[in-house]
């Protein structure tokens, strides 16, 4: 176990389930935490969970769009001018040296850039001609072209990608976020994730898994068509205010039974269910794009009702927008055909929208947006690629 | 979750944390402290400081200067500097002891700059140390490493109290604690919380009608035994050891596709019912394959550990995932069965115990020659007989096969090297149909390029007469620790006589004999034209041989010369080609192979081989997936992975368990002795890892918390008294009987204590740690479906059998490349027990997702119940829970007459065995009335929930009654 596992690790021991509800999905064990968490449970130990905190954040939320299939960062962002002299060429046998390739044998050609690249915007970024709306925001923009992964596999790169680790059982990243910096609103789950393109991760749900951390932390998988959380809607025939009086009658009888076992999980469940109740208002409005202007519409290529990335993108803003913590957006794609085929630039424009933060104050200094293309940089005699070994991030500065 | 997680150190490439203070300030925390002048013990008051400050550097994973403070010879030895790092009674030429206490900043430990720097030693802590060493510096282990010993007890004030000797530790910690025993709880109370945790379900209204009016003496023993009796309580329970276990229903990884596992969960549902022995429990599910003469039951037992994932994406590597299955299978066990966190020394020494690294291989040498391979088609398989009185029978004929094959093939075997007329045949035509193949001057072909999966070598040889033809496939790396390489499979040898006209003649093979019978495929494959053949597959570990007997010696002309095709057909995931690329093909003259295959015993075991195949084969049933030893002369050989990297190979390691925890130095050199090692009396964890977890199960949480870690870094037992008394119990007079061992604990004085706490003890003790009252804990997520499914009156009864899909939300199940689909049982299957519910591993049911059941995608120790806004969404709107509420309304209205507050006061028996209050009464009763009034005036709403307003309200009243924390909490 390493240090930082041994951190958590000592963290969660010592860490009562007191400050476990403290953080529950929604955080709403906080409020009777606050108020009667001394009488109910008597005076606890020091909030080890703030100290984690020991650098004030900057960021203070985090969209992550993974676009599985997207097109290779070789044809958008990652310029590299010395694959162009080996361009057609058999690769150099260093390349080779003590790797395995699963689907390469023999000695494969390699495949320049098809699009040309020139910098761009003040900082002179290196930027193909297929993102011409993305171009506009380029300065706005960070690229990170230093990481690096040892899986050509979809699933077990995914894991890496989002836990640190191509095998099972870590927590994803959003997991560590939320648990490190909790969640601010009281009534939204403090991590979620959407997906479009009619699949999940080839890793699953794993992808916004909690690992080992209490499962509170895991993304909760929201749904843009349908209940946005699952079960959120009330069954047909039950109305708003006919739960709310179901909610309180299970209340005031919860309430007996604190009086009774003076059990604090009793005190919990009480303000869960009427979180739960709340959920149900700010969830559906959070998650419901009819009230936003048409030109902003026009802006995402995004429709009401229907299941899209574009739609996802839009819901993503709302959600920072509104305080949840980390926004997992997964879109599947197929395969990295794209490369050549499809015209790239309605992807730049749709992008470069989405990355815009011209139209969202409210997460104009703090949100991340990160994009992660896969490379499909070797390709074999029979057209069967293996994707080398980088990774280019774009974060929004 | 689970704490031992933390530890699944899969993690090679261990993530940094840049504030190393925070970990100091939270140890900081619990040390404890010493008295002055005081006796000082190592474990209480001097480990916790080195963990603390020192075993970051000089601990396991990192010894700088050679020095690691979790080994007593090192710590007691001489350093790197040349100096004594103690010497017990002089703490002035201790090493050690200088070293924390000087001034000079360049020489103080902890460093006191650069990027371990830390806060010195408190005066505390080097007082301590100083003490410690003044002593003698006696070094203690660990306790959990230390066999259970009864410990003698206090003085007890409350004489009355103790029912049964458990109590007797129990009181001892409540009065320690200056508190006092609760009063009995009440019968009702008593009875739910028994039924629930035996069968995972409340009891009936009759059962405790029945209870209540029985004033005997033995009324609760009757109690328990009714429940330990019945079938439901093998279901509960298998669900437990289905966490640890990581079942699943599918393979897992992108696909996840499906998997043909569900025998083992009924294996386990059947060792529980009929109270199994612990440690018979575990020699089958860890080497019941190498019983002898296994049956049916302890061959489905060792799925246990093919519940590991399969990776089914095209161009993964098997060989990989292979050797992940084997990881997994090392620290399930150890997570397990011995509840510790052995996973963190895959990559290094254990940072906090003292386990080496080479101890990591040597374990996992036992798992490391099993028979599986990550295919597709998860071989080795058994076939689970449809018809249940054929098991046995099908039994008998699957022990049969192998030993069978592998005598047939003994026939020629040890002849494939013993002869000596081997010669290599003079090719004058090397064809391939891709890639290139060309003759070297040693006799071997070697193919290169791009080779399909279906490349034909066309070779023609100068004519040679042969009674057998030998092809050797020939590994291409000659360094044995990049073995094994990719696959290389014959898939089918044709021999032909060419005529000078240019016709062919066929040589009929009469048999192939191997090297070793291992591997999915069988030799003789490779004469016929299927996919499979000989050779390593779906990877190549070693050189392999076989030898083709043609029916008759052949004889060729001057003018004549052979053929031989090797067609090739193999592949693995992803339609990798599977090639040889480097092979020989000899002749030999020698009379001795016509002599076997004439051979009339040859004969017969060939027949007696192919009857049972066919016998097999007619079999109808399930193949699911077990463990199977490779043969012998195909053991694998385990080489450490440097820095836990598993293509990083060092040294080879064989068979071993650490020495720490067998200190007698007993030879464990297989499977079956570690099964038989890990069950014994002698292992000081096993009996305490199962009872605390029994006891965790019962009380809420575990005596030592961390279910899942025993270990110096796991928490502290509370009552380490308690905790050996049970384990020496359960190993001893209980002879580890599970059912013993709860029934012990449900009878005791400590469980009958009522759950209700006064606001001065819930202040005192708010999580029980004293037991000072009865434990009151949320029911599990299968509880919550179970108990739903059974006070509505809708649970089907029927024990085991395949998985089922209760409804779910459309769109869940969307998984990458795979056909897969949620069908929604129809009929009784609907209403099954949670525990029989589809787990799809990328994908698991939401509703048991949220009440904290784990994805299971690796073992899990412990479940942390939490507590949150999503429970109630589910109870309150989840269409299962709607239409559980909607039977629940029929029943209350069928079963309690007309009035309405006799049916709200039976819903409330039903769903929570308690009697209502009068103002709980009022409650739902005015609740009732709102909601009947609306839907009055509603009846489109009223509808869709009843088939009248007074049906529909009375449906929510069995919603709201599901919902209550008296219902959901035992």
């Amino acid at each position: 176990m390493n240090v930082f596992q041994q951190l958590q690790h000592d963290k969660l021991l010592h860490q009562s389930r007191r400050q476990f509800l403290s953080k529950c999905v929604a955080g709403v064990g906080s409020a009777w935490l606050s108020s009667l968490a001394n009488q109910a449970i008597g005076a606890g130990s020091s909030d080890i969970h703030s100290s984690i905190s020991h650098i004030a954040p900057k960021a203070k939320r985090v969209i992550f769009l993974h676009m599985a299939g997207a097109p290779s960062q070789l044809e958008l962002f990652d310029y590299k001018p010395e694959l162009a002299k080996y361009d057609g060429k058999p690769t150099p046998e260093e390349y080779l040296a003590g790797q395995r390739f699963a689907f390469i044998q023999g000695v494969p050609k390699l495949m320049n850039s098809i699009y040309p690249f020139h910098q761009a915007g003040e900082s002179g970024q290196w930027i193909s001609d297929r993102l011409p709306w993305f171009e506009k925001v380029i300065d706005e923009v960070c690229f990170i072209k230093s990481m690096h992964t040892n899986q050509f596999n979809h699933a077990p790169a995914q894991l890496l990608l989002h836990t640190g680790n191509a095998n099972l059982g870590n927590p994803s990243i959003g997991s560590w976020v939320t648990y490190g910096l909790g969640n601010e609103n009281d009534n939204l789950p403090g991590y979620i994730s959407l997906v479009s393109g009619g699949k999940a991760p080839s890793a699953g749900k794993f992808v916004w898994g909690s690992g080992f951390l209490p499962s509170v932390y895991q993304g909760v998988q929201c749904r843009s068509k349908g209940d946005p959380v699952l079960y959120l809607s009330n069954p047909d025939g039950i109305s708003r205010d006919m739960r709310k009086n179901a909610v309180d009658a299970i209340t005031k009888i919860n309430q007996q039974a604190y009086n009774e076992s003076h059990d604090p999980e009793t005190l919990t469940r009480i303000s869960q269910y009427e979180m739960a109740f709340r959920m149900q208002i700010h969830a559906n409005e959070a998650f419901d794009l009819k009230d936003e202007p048409e030109h902003i519409h026009e802006l995402y290529g995004t429709a009401p009702g229907k299941e899209s990335f574009a739609n996802n993108c839009l819901l993503a803003r709302r959600l920072a927008e509104r305080g949840v913590r980390y926004i997992q957006l997964f879109d599947w794609a197929g395969t990295h055909t794209a490369r050549v085929k499809v015209p790239l630039s309605m992807m730049g424009s749709k992008i470069s929208a989405k990355t815009s933060t011209n139209q969202c104050t409210h997460c104009s200094p703090t949100s991340n947006n990160a994009a992660y293309w896969r490379t499909p940089s070797l390709y074999g005699e029979e057209n069967s690629g293996a994707h080398q070994c980088a990774k280019t991030a774009v974060v929004r500065k | 979750m689970e704490y031992s997680n933390l530890h699944r150190s899969t993690i090679p490439n261990c993530i940094t944390f840049p504030n190393l203070t925070i970990l100091s300030t939270i140890i900081a925390t619990s040390l404890l402290q010493a008295e002055a002048g005081s006796k000082v013990s190592f474990n209480k008051d001097v480990r916790p400081i080195f963990i603390n400050k020192c075993t970051k550097c000089h601990g396991g994973a990192k010894a700088d200067g050679d020095l690691s403070l979790i080994y007593r010879s090192e710590v007691l030895g001489i350093g790197k500097s040349g100096k004594t790092i103690i010497v017990p009674g002089k703490p002035a030429e201790s090493e050690l002891y200088r070293r924390i206490i000087t001034d000079d900043l360049d020489d103080k430990m902890p460093l006191q700059q650069g990027d371990h720097a830390d806060e010195p030693l408190s005066k505390k802590q080097t007082d301590t140390i100083k003490r410690w060493i003044e002593q003698g510096a006696q070094w203690e282990e660990h306790w959990a490493y230390i066999p259970p010993a009864q410990a003698a007890l206090p003085k007890l004030s409350h004489k009355d109290w103790p029912l049964l000797e458990m109590d007797r530790y129990v009181l001892a910690s409540i009065e320690k604690e200056k508190l006092s025993p609760s009063k009995s709880a009440g019968k009702a109370q008593w009875l739910r919380r028994v039924s629930l945790d035996l069968i995972g379900l409340p009891p009936s209204p009759k059962e405790l009608d029945n209870f209540l009016a029985d004033d005997s003496s033995e009324s609760f023993e009757k109690q328990v035994d009714r429940l330990l009796s019945s079938p439901r309580f093998g279901e509960r329970w298998a669900s437990i050891w289905m966490d640890l276990a990581r079942y699943a229903d599918t393979m897992g990884y992108e696909k996840d596709p499906h998997r043909n596992i569900w025998p083992y969960r009924d294996y386990l549902i059947n060792s529980f019912n009929a109270d199994k022995p612990y440690n018979q429990f575990l020699q089958e599910q860890l080497a019941g394959d190498l019983f002898k003469n296994p049956s049916s039951e302890q061959l489905i037992a060792t799925a246990f550990h093919r519940n590991t994932q399969t990776n089914t994406e095209g161009g993964t590597d098997d060989e990989e995932y292979r050797v992940l299955s084997t990881i997994d299978r090392v620290n399930t066990t150890w997570t397990a069965a011995q509840g510790l966190t052995f996973g963190c020394i895959q990559c290094h020494d254990h940072p906090y115990e003292p386990i080496p690294h080479a101890d990591y291989y040597r374990f996992s040498a036992f798992f490391n020659s099993t028979a599986d391979v990550d295919i597709d088609n998860e071989f080795p398989l058994f076939k689970v007989s449809d018809n249940k009185e054929e098991r046995e029978k099908t039994v008998l004929i699957f022990n049969q096969i192998r030993p069978l094959q592998t005598a047939l093939n003994q026939y020629g075997k040890k002849w494939i090297t013993a002869d000596t007329s081997w010669a290599h045949l003079n090719f004058t035509t090397t064809n391939t149909t891709h890639g290139k193949l060309a003759s070297y001057p040693d006799g071997q072909l070697r193919a290169s390029g791009t080779l399909a999966i279906r490349t034909r070598f066309d070779l023609v040889a100068q004519p040679q007469d042969f009674t057998a033809l030998r092809v050797s496939i020939i590994p291409e790396t000659e360094n044995p620790a990049e073995l094994p390489e990719r696959a290389s499979v014959l898939s089918q040898l044709i021999l032909n006589i060419v005529k000078p006209d240019g016709s062919k003649q066929p040589i009929k093979i009469a048999h192939v004999f191997a090297d070793s019978i291992v591997g999915p495929h069988d030799p003789n494959s490779s004469i016929n034209d299927k996919r499979d053949g000989f050779g390593g597959y779906p990877k190549l570990f070693n050189k392999r041989q076989a030898v083709f007997v043609p029916t008759e010696p052949v004889t060729l002309a001057a003018d004549e010369s052979l053929e031989v095709t090797i067609q090739h057909k193999a592949s693995t995931t992803g339609s990798q080609a599977c090639t040889l690329r480097r092979f020989s093909i000899e002749s030999s003259q020698s009379q001795e192979w016509t002599k076997i295959i004439s051979n009339k015993s040859f004969e017969l075991s060939k027949t007696a081989l192919a009857k049972a195949l066919q016998e097999y084969k007619e079999i109808k049933g399930l193949n699911i997936p077990i463990i199977q030893q490779r043969p012998e002369d195909a053991h694998r050989e385990t080489r450490l992975f440097i820095g836990g990297l598993w293509l990083n190979k060092g040294e080879i390691h064989t068979e071993g368990v650490p020495q720490l925890l067998n200190p007698a130095g007993k030879k464990v050199t297989n499977r079956l002795e570690m099964a038989q090692w890990i069950s014994s009396e002698k292992n000081p964890l096993t009996a305490r890892v199962m009872v605390n977890r029994l006891f965790s199960e019962l009380f809420g949480r575990g005596i030592v918390q961390t279910l899942g870690d025993f270990g110096s870094t796991g928490t502290k037992p509370t009552n380490l008294p308690l905790l050996d008394h049970l384990a020496i119990e359960f190993q001893t007079t209980q002879k580890w009987s599970i059912k013993q061992a709860l029934r012990n604990m449900m009878l005791s004085s400590t469980y009958r204590q009522d759950h209700n706490a006064s606001a001065e003890l819930a202040e005192k003790d708010p999580h029980n740690i004293h037991l000072a009252r009865g434990p009151r804990t949320r029911l599990s997520a299968e509880m919550i479906r179970d108990n739903a499914l059974v006070t509505s009156g809708l649970m089907t009864t029927s024990l085991g059998g395949a998985s089922v899909m209760p409804p779910q939300p459309d769109g869940i199940w969307q998984s990458v490349y795979s056909g897969a689909k949620w069908k929604t049982s129809e009929g009784a299957n609907r209403y099954r027990r949670a525990l029989y519910t589809y787990w799809k591993r990328t994908s698991p049911y939401p509703s048991m997702l949220t009440f904290d059941t784990p994805s299971r995608d690796l073992c899990s120790a412990q479940r942390i119940t939490t507590n949150t806004p999503l429970h109630a969404l589910i109870t309150l709107n989840d269409p299962v829970f709607l239409e559980c509420s909607q039977a629940f309304a029929k029943r209350m209205a069928d079963e309690a007459g007309t009035d309405l507050e006799a049916r709200i006061k039976y819903g409330y028996l039903l769903s929570t065995q308690q009697t209502a209050s009068s103002d709980t009464v009022t409650i739902l009763k005015q609740l009732h009335a709102d909601f009947l009034e609306d839907f009055i005036a509603s009846p489109e709403k009223s509808q869709k929930v009843g088939k009248s307003p007074e049906d529909a309200a009375l449906t929510v009243i069995a919603n709201t009654l599901l919902n209550l924390d008296a219902a959901i909490t035992k």
